[in-house]
């Protein structure tokens, strides 16, 4: 039985697909994926790790063979034999991970050898566009050089302008920031930005959140082998409808974090900290007051007084937990400690006390305010913008 | 630096060539003194490390459980001495040569018999039967026989009496010998035995012989179950305390027993195979003497070996004692080098036939071979061969090839049977081969084997027929038809003459020890020879027929000194002033006229006349005529011409200026002058021939000659052929050498290293243009490298494909390939594809060889090409797949690049590997450069140079196309084509 493409002769429509399964043996992958990609639209597609979005990218393009279901590109079934999924892939794009550069080419035969064997361009033809692109994404002064001599991020920049040598249709991007040093990821994302401006139609599978609410037309949460939620960036991002996808996008704005007792690993705290605050581009300033004013709350937490009796304390209320929020709406950013009622007081103060840590948090924060909210307490800061 | 490095290794070479130091002869031991701080190897259990003790302070011990061990100890130098009872020793050292007992004993002792202490009549019994021993001399014949100089003891003698008086128990330990011991029928037998039996005859009673342990004998004394006791024992203090000891029955004591330095480093010298029986025998492996020598010497090792040159090398680089060849084969071997010796004639005699694939082929030759039987032609073609000078070859022979061709498998490399000179082929077996061959129509085509390989070529249908001296037996008859009996041969042993010497070589000392050990030349058959030969066998001997070669070669150095007659040396120094004559006369022998034995007037003739010329002062004036020490020109005198009947035939060697020689196309000097005025006075004409020195007395017996008159010395071995007149002239042998090398600055006279290694490379290289033979192999070689190379890769690419591909059933066959090809040792292939798989089919064996070898390599290179692609990135593949690419245009363009790169330098390794293991193609009858280098040594049996040329062939050539797999290595290499 051959299905026809419900929308076929509606122009706009590129890609549809229709009950997508994968699986690897008995590992299910994709349930079922039902979606559209249409002309000239950005689409991000976001999710935990693992929930198959770049398994669903592999399969448009063919690289994984679905298990089940329809992909139309075109109005064409990619899956039925008679169509050659080489002249597919010449219309699709890709753009990997790990850049996969021909290692033993010039970054200038990178972007003619598809052109030349494949589009049966001349080489001087294909050699005159190269140029062209790699000015595009800025390094036309590289055209000699080999991937072993580039950074990762402009490997993966030469990928993206070897993609555009083939005058794709689609350009699908498999995490194309993920290889790279947080000092990279920019240079990429420029280049896409630049991409989307001009109407290329792309498919992104990113961990970029930022970058996707502010590239994208629309946003693919996927979960569970399917695409769990889909709308606007602002819909997804800000008013998520489904549960998965709040705890999602919840995750992704808050850092949280455990300790049991007196023995927390302070490094680790502070390095799960740090990435948060990469991860929302925090300036270095605000990341040290963040990072200060949480040690100086710990310290009052366990070290005033009787230590000794304080770490039984914590440990009988069942530890603290620390929630780091970040709202980009409000750019505020709330740290929140919570506890057992037994506890009483997190930022415990006794008469020896110096006061010097309390003020050193006082100054940092715009409001702290502790109060016992039901059976637990809780200690709310929010932080001073740096330098203000 | 480079430069320096290559300097560095060709001196480590020739180092390791050149220098062959003589081992140190350990210091003999001459008396006890030198003992005295010694390690000494006793028996552990005996008292003889006390005794040592007493005498030698300083003395240190090694314990062993028998005498026997000890003394071997001593022989291989683990110990200095061995310390035990001196006759015990004397049995030992009789046995093993090699060992000798000091004569001063480091304690003396007494053995005797002994009884109870009450039991006086017996003593007293034995002490008179000894008493009369010694009188009448049995007692000397009994340590004679039980005490031999060397050899086991003498079997005892029979004795039976009658026993009339009951048993005499006596009690023996049996471990003793010679005192006691059991000999081969298992009986307890030795001195003390003997005695005790002659004691028990003389007392009429039967001897019940109890065989117990040494330390049981006293106890059974005294408890009545012997009534007498002897194995050795000792007489001390505290033993006559508790038994009465017979007059003492030997004289002996611990002694030390040595290593004998006069056959320092342990090499007893041998008189015949039986020396080597448990020795080292070197045979050519298949062959006839290998089995003779395996059934008949099983405690020998035997080295197999492939062909002749390595046995002899065997032989002369110590790495075996004995090598079996044929007769002829080892004539020819010690003429070409003085060093080697006949250590057994005639071992056993053989039959040598040709062998058939087809019985019909066979019997045409049989009739063949009946024909030159008849004709006289087979005797005649074997003496040609037998005595090959250099100048033997097959005659031209009619291209056949009418009736189809006969392929001819044979070692190539068996003096007289089968060998190459300048490429052409020689001996007996080829010929026969070739003419049987013109004789049918057949064109022959000779195949290379190993002797080995012989029989599998004709048995697999690979040749028609094989020859090579081999022997007819019934095992190989099952395999091959084989023809009637062309020859037969007999199996020599061969050793080195110092063996055979042993320790017993005079040692040349005295004023010429150079000379000795030079290398000599002279002319055949010439006093000079035997005079070299007799004394100085240590040195080399060149042979010449022209004393103007000799010289030549000494001017080459190719030779150290050439011993010659005096006036030919004088004038051979007139001619060359570089030419010295040593002051040294060799012999006084006569030079005299020689007759034939049949005619006694002829000589008595001539001995009268040369007795007038003596007297009236002629033959003075004549010798003074030629003989001019101060180099004035010869005085020519016109000898007037008798008229008589018939002619005097006078044969002459005229290449002996001044005796005797050419000058204006006459023959003239001073032998042909007096002849002339011999044969003047004897009224005859004289007609001189001129032939070889080595003739002449040849042309004498055969009567092509009357008289000879030539500068003959009259020697005993001449005079047992021909007559000798009275001699006429001292012309006593000297030697010449070359002024610049004086032989009394003792400096060594062997050619300096630079000389033999021309003279190696001129003999090795350039005679008989082997330089064209080791040009072909280097041919052979390239092609079956390269070749194989090539056919591999294809091939291992192909596998690779299996191996990586989908199909299962391909996959495993890949697999099982790869693992199989691995697992067999190329050798073995080889022969396998040779001898068995394309047995039935007519392939050339560098075919075969390239086939195997690319099989072979296939499977390696199949698994260096998987690794290379493996190493691909997976993420180079989905790209180019993402990109459009189909899967092999992917593979193509962007993995096969990549992999290349990455398979070359590993590829390189394995194809010099290939180059070097194209050397084992000998094995099925291709000529490549290492069966040239055998084919050399065969003729020249040089290993020096033949090996290291090809050695370095060897490495020219993987060098060379190492090179230029790393010149395309560099142009594929990407970054190498940068803009």
């Amino acid at each position: 039985m051959k299905a026809s493409c419900p929308s076929a002769g509606s122009g706009d429509v590129l890609i549809r697909v229709e009950h997508l399964a994968k699986c690897f043996g008995e590992t299910v992958v994709l349930k079922d994926v039902n979606a559209e990609i249409k002309r000239g639209e950005v689409i991000s597609i976001i999710g935990p790790s693992g929930t198959g979005k770049s398994t669903f990218l592999r399969c448009l393009n063919l690289l994984e063979r679905p298990s089940g279901g329809h992909i139309w590109v075109d109005g064409r079934d990619v899956l039925d034999p008679r169509n050659d999924p080489n002249a597919l892939r010449r219309k699709m794009g890709m753009v990997f991970q790990n850049f996969n550069l021909f290692e033993h080419m010039t970054v200038l035969d990178n972007l003619t050898i598809g052109p030349v064997k494949l589009l049966r361009k001349t080489r001087g033809e294909a050699e005159t566009r190269a140029r062209g692109l790699l000015a595009l994404v800025g390094l036309a002064a590289r055209e000699n050089a080999f991937p072993d001599e580039l950074s990762g991020g402009q490997q993966q920049r030469v990928a993206i302008a070897r993609c555009l040598s083939m005058d794709p249709e689609i350009i699908l991007f498999d995490e194309p920031t993920s290889a790279l040093d947080p000092t990279m990821v920019s240079e990429v994302l420029g280049v896409i930005r630049r991409l989307a401006a001009d109407g290329m139609t792309m498919a992104i599978v990113t961990h970029e959140m930022r970058f996707a609410r502010d590239v994208s037309r629309r946003v693919f949460y996927m979960d569970e082998g399917v695409i769990y939620e889909e709308g606007p960036p602002a819909g997804i991002f800000d008013a998520p409808k489904r549960e998965k996808t709040r705890a999602f996008i919840f995750r992704i704005r808050n850092f949280q974090y455990h300790i049991a007792d007196e023995k927390y690993d302070l490094y680790d705290l502070k390095a799960g900290i740090e990435a948060f605050c990469g991860r929302h581009f925090f300036p270095a300033a605000a990341v040290a007051d963040l990072l200060l004013v949480v040690e100086e709350t710990l310290q009052l937490c366990f070290r005033e007084g009787d230590a000794a009796a304080r770490a039984g304390l914590v440990s009988g209320a069942g530890g603290l937990d620390l929630t780091v929020g970040y709202s980009e709406q409000e750019n505020e950013t709330t740290l929140l400690f919570t506890a057992g009622e037994v506890l009483k007081t997190i930022l415990n103060e006794t008469a020896e006390s110096d006061g010097l840590s309390r003020a050193l948090i006082a100054g940092m924060t715009r409001s702290l305010r502790e109060d016992i909210r039901g059976g637990k307490v809780v200690l709310t800061a929010v932080m001073r913008e740096p330098g203000s | 630096m480079k430069r320096f490095a290559w300097i560095a290794a060709g001196g480590l070479l020739a180092g390791a060539c050149l220098s062959c130091s003589p081992a140190g002869k350990p210091a003999g031991v001459a008396s006890l003194e030198d003992l005295k701080t010694a390690r000494f190897g006793v028996v552990s259990g005996t008292v003889a490390d006390q005794i040592v003790l007493n005498r030698f302070p300083e003395a240190t011990f090694g314990y062993y459980p028998s005498p026997l061990d000890a003394c071997l100890a001593v022989l291989k130098g683990k110990e200095t001495a061995a310390a035990y009872d001196e006759p015990i020793l004397r049995n030992i050292q009789a046995q093993n040569p090699g060992l000798k007992i000091l004569p001063e004993m480091i304690s003396v002792d007494q053995y005797a018999m002994a009884v109870r202490p009450d039991d006086r009549e017996l003593k007293d019994a034995a002490d008179a039967l000894l008493a009369e021993l010694r009188a009448d001399g049995r007692y000397d014949e009994m340590k004679a026989r039980w005490f031999p100089e060397k050899g086991k003891p003498a079997p005892m003698p029979e004795m039976a009496w009658e026993a009339p008086n009951g048993i005499l128990d006596f009690g023996t330990c049996a471990v003793t010998e010679p005192f006691s011991f059991i000999d081969d029928s298992r009986r307890v037998v030795g001195f003390d035995v003997e005695l005790a039996s002659r004691l028990a005859r003389r007392l009429g009673r039967e001897l019940r012989i109890h065989n117990m342990e040494f330390g049981a004998m006293i106890p059974s004394l005294l408890s009545g179950k012997t009534d007498l006791i002897a194995a050795c024992i000792t007489v001390t203090e505290e033993r006559a305390k508790s038994v009465l000891f017979t007059e003492p029955v030997y004289r002996g004591g611990i002694a030390a027993a040595v290593r004998d330095s006069a056959v320092a480093g342990a090499a007893p010298a041998f008189s015949g195979l039986a020396d080597v029986a448990e020795k080292r025998i070197a045979v050519m492996v298949g062959s006839t003497h290998d089995k003779h020598i395996t059934a008949n010497f099983p405690r020998a090792e035997i080295l197999r070996m492939d062909n002749a040159p390595d046995m002899l090398a065997a032989l002369k680089s110590g790495k075996c004692e004995a090598a079996i060849f044929d007769a002829n084969a080892g004539r020819l071997y010690r003429e070409d080098d003085p060093s080697l010796a006949v250590l057994a004639e005639k071992i056993f005699i053989e039959n040598l036939g040709f062998g058939f694939a087809d019985v019909r082929l066979r019997d045409a030759f049989n009739a063949f071979l009946g024909e030159l039987r008849a004709t006289g032609e087979l005797d005649e073609i074997r003496r040609k061969w037998e005595g090959d000078d250099g100048a033997a070859a097959i005659p031209d022979l009619p291209e056949g090839g009418e009736n189809g061709r006969l392929r001819i498998a044979t070692t190539t490399v068996d003096i007289p049977f089968s060998y190459t000179r300048e490429e052409k082929p020689c001996g007996i077996d080829l010929e026969l081969a070739l003419r049987f061959a013109a004789r049918q129509g057949l064109k022959p085509q000779i195949q290379p084997l190993p002797f080995a390989s012989l029989i599998a070529a004709v048995a697999s249908g690979k040749a028609d027929l094989i020859c090579d001296g081999i022997t007819i037996t019934e095992e190989r008859a099952k395999q091959v038809a084989f023809s009637d009996a062309y020859y037969q041969s007999a199996a020599d042993a061969l050793t080195l003459k110092e063996h055979l010497d042993g320790g017993n070589r005079p040692e040349e000392t005295g004023s010429k020890p150079d000379i000795a050990e030079a290398v000599i030349g002279a002319m055949t058959g010439s006093t000079g020879e035997a005079l070299v030969r007799e004394r100085f066998p240590r040195a080399g001997i060149h042979l010449f027929d022209d004393v103007m070669d000799a010289v030549a070669a000494l001017k080459a150095r190719k030779v150290d000194y050439v011993i010659t007659a005096y006036t030919t040396a004088l004038q051979a120094a007139r001619a060359n002033p570089d030419l010295a004559v040593l002051p040294e006369e060799y012999n006084q022998a006569w030079a005299a006229i020689a007759v034939h034995k049949d005619n006694p007037r002829l000589l008595e003739r001539i001995n009268a006349v040369l007795e007038e010329m003596r007297d009236d002062g002629t033959l003075e004036e004549i010798i003074s005529h030629w003989v001019r020490p101060d180099g004035s020109p010869y005085v020519k005198t016109e000898v007037p011409r008798a008229s008589g009947w018939p002619a005097l035939r006078v044969a002459v060697a005229a290449n002996r200026e001044p005796m005797g020689f050419i000058e204006d196309n006459k023959i003239v000097g001073l032998d042909p002058e007096l002849i002339e005025r011999i044969a003047f006075k004897l009224g005859r004409p004289v007609v001189f021939t001129d032939m070889k020195f080595s003739a002449l007395i040849a042309a004498l017996e055969s009567g092509k000659a009357d008289v000879v008159c030539s500068n003959l010395t009259a020697t005993e071995e001449r005079r047992r052929r021909v007559a000798f007149s009275e001699g006429y002239y001292v012309n006593p042998q000297v030697m010449m050498t070359l002024k610049d090398r004086p032989p009394a600055a003792g400096a060594a006279l062997r050619p300096s290293w630079p000389a033999r290694l021309k003279k190696s490379f001129v003999d090795n290289i350039i005679r008989e243009k082997r330089y064209l033979l080791i040009w072909n192999g280097l041919k052979v070689t390239a092609l079956i490298a390269v070749l194989s190379a090539l056919l591999g890769t294809l091939l291992g690419a192909l596998i690779c494909l299996m191996r990586m591909g989908r199909n299962r059933a391909l996959k495993a066959f890949a697999k099982a390939y790869i693992s199989l090809l691995r697992g067999i040792p190329q050798v073995v292939l080889l022969m396998l594809m040779f001898y068995v798989v394309f047995a039935p089919l007519d392939v050339s064996g560098v075919a075969v060889a390239i086939f195997t070898f690319a099989l072979n390599f296939a499977a390696y290179v199949s698994e260096m090409f998987r690794a290379g692609i493996e190493s691909v990135k997976r993420g180079q593949v989905e790209a180019g797949v993402a990109m459009g690419f189909s899967r092999f245009r992917t593979f193509v363009h962007i993995v096969l690049p990549q992999a290349v790169q990455r398979i070359l330098p590993v590829f390189k390794g394995e194809f010099v590997a290939l180059v070097k293991m194209t050397a084992i193609v000998g094995y099925i009858a291709v000529q490549d450069l290492t069966k040239a280098s055998d084919i050399i040594r065969s003729r020249t049996f040089d290993a020096f140079f033949p090996l290291v040329m090809v050695a370095v062939l060897y490495f020219i050539l993987a060098w060379g196309l190492t090179s230029l797999l790393e010149m395309i290595r560099v142009r594929v290499n990407p970054k190498r084509r940068r803009p």
